[in-house]
């Protein structure tokens, strides 16, 4: 697990349960200063999913359309 | 005759006065304008019988002369025929007369001491003229002298007998303008009354505070207007009464539930504790509503007051997001990475929102998503894929305390209703709609905002 897919994780497990604006992540990894590709969040998201899963881990993050993240403990 | 209109009531009987007044109008000028002839030919009587008797002489053997000038002569001529005299003695001879026959031109009544006008008839003509008496010497001697009206004066004539014609008609033009001119003044006077019932419209729940001008009122009026704003006045303090206890309400039970909320958390009993949590999540929703309501209910938008449609919903969508995924259902948000800008309260409009998508949360089986889309035109629609809104239920809908099964737990029927007087303190249409996919659609249209030059705000 990279440096930034720890990074996301860390974010959304602190705000567990709550939802985590798109912004609020990219501002998280890559701080206000850098150009940021459009689709860096969704590719550390995809990462970590398949991670989580592989690792049969009890938590799953989902995706709010058009708002952020939310990491919930799956059902 | 009943009038529900002042207007009409006033021009029906303007009409009335003016039918009366055409009627006798002319016939009053008609009546002086004859009195006023008779007392010019009256005194032209008087007049005439004076010329004559200065030329009366009495001769020294007691004998009379009468020596008319031809003037005075072509005057009393039976040619000309229209003027006559004679002059009677004490005896009632007739010493001297225009005329033929010898008898006095008024037989009867001839000897007052005093001037007489008198009338006659002579076959078909009218005669009137005037007898006086003269001294002339020790002797007594009457004058009489008449017109025989038939042969009247031209002018005279004319203005007496053709005065319908010619002049008795101006009075009904004349009247009619007046009432034209009355009408306008009229309206012109109604005006401020419009005024006033423009500004009343306006007055609902919402907008308790706005009161009738009362300066631009006739003050035969203004008691009425100064009445119907001084019960405004009480019923705006009624109204205020009620609102601030309803908030008050609200506002004491959100502390004894906070106070029970900790107390279950204590219970020993997990699974009671549980289900008496969710009780007490409930109530506080209904307080919290209860509370919305009380507030919305006195809420204006300023005018200057812009919020970012876009930037609330997100927020909505933030808060609401949780409790979607609890509940195994799906929240987003569809919209431009534009602002939308409206005239309005984002505190408010978050409220609306948010009331807009937990209900449809309430109804989108598990599995299935609540979106919001918002869009340019600054409209916010939520779309769930519940069963819809049946046809019957639609009047309902935004009534308070109304639900559509009154056994549901969580909600009080009160979200529609805030999101309905919300939506009018914005000046926003709400539409409802089933979609074509099943499910409902409540859609929030504002309008364009005063002003569109609005950035770097929220």
């Amino acid at each position: 697990m990279s440096a930034r897919e720890t990074a996301v994780l860390e974010l959304l497990m602190r705000c567990k349960n709550r939802a985590v604006s798109k912004k609020l992540v990219e501002d998280h990894i890559f701080g206000f200063s850098g150009e940021v590709a459009s689709n860096a969040v969704e590719v550390y998201v995809h990462r970590l999913r398949k991670q989580l899963s592989e690792q049969g881990a009890h938590i799953v993050i989902h995706t709010i359309r058009g708002v952020g993240y939310l990491l919930a403990e799956a059902k | 005759m009943r009038f529900k209109s002042i207007s009409a009531r006033i021009i029906f009987l303007h009409v009335i006065a003016v039918v009366f007044v055409s009627i006798f109008m002319p016939l009053a000028l008609f009546w002086l304008l004859s009195a006023e002839t008779n007392r010019l030919h009256d005194r032209a009587m008087r007049e005439q019988a004076d010329a004559i008797a200065h030329h009366l002489v009495l001769g020294t053997e007691g004998d009379w002369a009468l020596n008319l000038p031809p003037s005075l002569r072509d005057l009393y001529s039976k040619a000309y025929g229209r003027y006559a005299y004679s002059i009677v003695n004490e005896t009632g001879h007739v010493l001297f007369s225009s005329l033929d026959e010898n008898h006095p031109i008024f037989p009867s009544d001839a000897h007052s001491s005093e001037l007489t006008f008198l009338e006659t008839r002579r076959g078909e003509d009218t005669i009137s003229g005037a007898s006086v008496p003269k001294e002339v010497g020790d002797r007594m001697l009457w004058v009489q002298v008449a017109e025989n009206l038939a042969h009247r004066d031209v002018l005279t004539d004319d203005i007496v007998a053709d005065f319908f014609k010619r002049v008795g008609w101006i009075t009904l033009p004349m009247l009619l303008l007046l009432l034209a001119i009355d009408i306008v003044i009229f309206r012109r006077a109604l005006l401020p009354l419009l005024q006033a019932s423009d500004q009343a419209r306006e007055i609902s729940p919402a907008r308790i505070d706005v009161r009738l001008p009362v300066d631009f009122i006739p003050t035969e009026i203004r008691p009425l207007v100064s009445a119907v704003n001084e019960a405004l006045d009480r019923l705006e303090q009624g109204f205020r009464v009620q609102r601030a206890f309803t908030a008050d309400a609200a506002h004491e039970l959100r502390t004894p539930l906070a106070v029970l909320r900790t107390r279950l958390d204590t219970l020993v009993d997990q699974r009671t504790s549980g289900a008496l949590r969710q009780d007490v999540e409930a109530m506080c929703r209904v307080v919290g509503q209860l509370l919305d309501v009380a507030e919305s209910d006195t809420f204006v938008v300023a005018q200057s007051e812009r919020a970012d449609l876009h930037a609330v919903c997100a927020e909505v969508a933030e808060s609401v997001a949780p409790l979607a995924i609890a509940q195994g259902k799906e929240i987003s948000v569809d919209a431009a990475d534009e602002p939308v800008w409206v005239n309005g309260n984002a505190d408010m409009l978050y409220r609306a929102v948010r009331n807009l998508v937990e209900n449809a949360l309430r109804h989108t089986p598990e599995g299935t998503a609540v979106e919001v889309a918002v869009k340019a035109n600054r409209s916010v629609t939520v779309l769930d894929q519940g069963p819809g809104i049946h046809d019957d239920d639609r009047e309902f809908l935004f009534r308070r305390f109304w639900r559509r099964d009154r056994r549901g737990a969580g909600s009080a029927g009160l979200g529609l209703s805030i999101v309905r007087r919300i939506a009018e303190a914005h000046m926003a249409s709400i539409i409802v709609e089933n979609r074509k996919t099943g499910g409902a659609s409540f859609s929030l249209r504002f309008p364009r905002a005063a002003q569109t030059a609005v950035t770097g705000e929220r």
